[in-house]
């Protein structure tokens, strides 16, 4: 991994397209700014591998699907 | 076409019914084709079975059962991939996820997966955080609730 020191206000380019800067900084937490193209795919990675692991639960369903239907129907 | 499932025994597909993800369902990028099927079991649940590997299906839920007042966004980029034009023509569900303890069942409303009923293409919706748009409050509070919602308050 490319690792790069960067101070308060300073950015990092990426390709010709993709910029981000270090906007704030306080305690712990960075707030990052980034400037890209509206097509590309920006996400909280924490989320992102989240939803990647409810999927990967969701297509382990057991087979008895009957008590489902009582939970459902209430 | 035939699909010899684990969950539904031989099913025939046809070409018209077969759904396409381009980008796959997050998890499972290498599966891109899929049908939707309907048990008829009376639970609601619908099943997204993937076409090109019988064992993966995605049980799914209309999120308005549960949540009437709940939204998908789609971002315009998210609206072009689907080629949605018009909002009519998409329908919304939520992956399901059952465990064993049925009471424990989550719906994931972080990734909707929104389907062009005309066109027969469908993505799983990120709520992509669009560059063009600004660091709203809102938008940080979803993400620190996680992508499930319980529903046990149903039985």
């Amino acid at each position: 991994m490319l690792v790069l020191t960067r101070k308060l206000g300073e950015s990092i380019a990426i390709d010709d397209h993709i910029k981000i800067v270090v906007v704030q900084i306080k305690g712990k937490q960075v707030r990052l700014g980034i400037q890209a193209p509206k097509e590309t795919k920006i996400h909280r990675e924490e989320v992102y591998a989240a939803i990647q692991d409810q999927n990967k639960e969701a297509v382990n369903t057991p087979v008895a699907m009957a008590q489902v239907s009582k939970v459902l129907k209430g | 076409m035939i699909v010899k499932t684990g969950r539904f025994g031989q099913l025939t597909v046809g070409d018209d019914e077969i759904i396409r993800i381009p980008q796959g369902i997050l998890g499972f990028p290498e599966y891109t084709k899929f049908c939707l099927v309907d048990p008829g079991d009376d639970t609601l649940i619908v099943w997204l079975q993937s076409v090109d590997n019988p064992e993966i299906a995605f049980p799914l839920l209309e999120p308005k059962v549960f949540r009437p007042n709940y939204a998908a966004r789609l971002s315009a980029a998210e609206l072009r991939e689907l080629k949605l034009d018009n909002i009519n023509h998409s329908a919304v569900f939520s992956i399901l996820t059952i465990t064993n303890d049925i009471t424990q069942m989550t719906a994931n409303l972080k990734a909707p997966l929104v389907i062009n009923l005309k066109e027969q293409i469908a993505s799983d919706v990120q709520g992509i955080e669009s560059p063009l748009d600004h660091d709203s409050g809102s938008k940080q509070i979803a993400a620190t609730r996680g992508p499930g919602c319980r529903f046990h308050g149903l039985d």
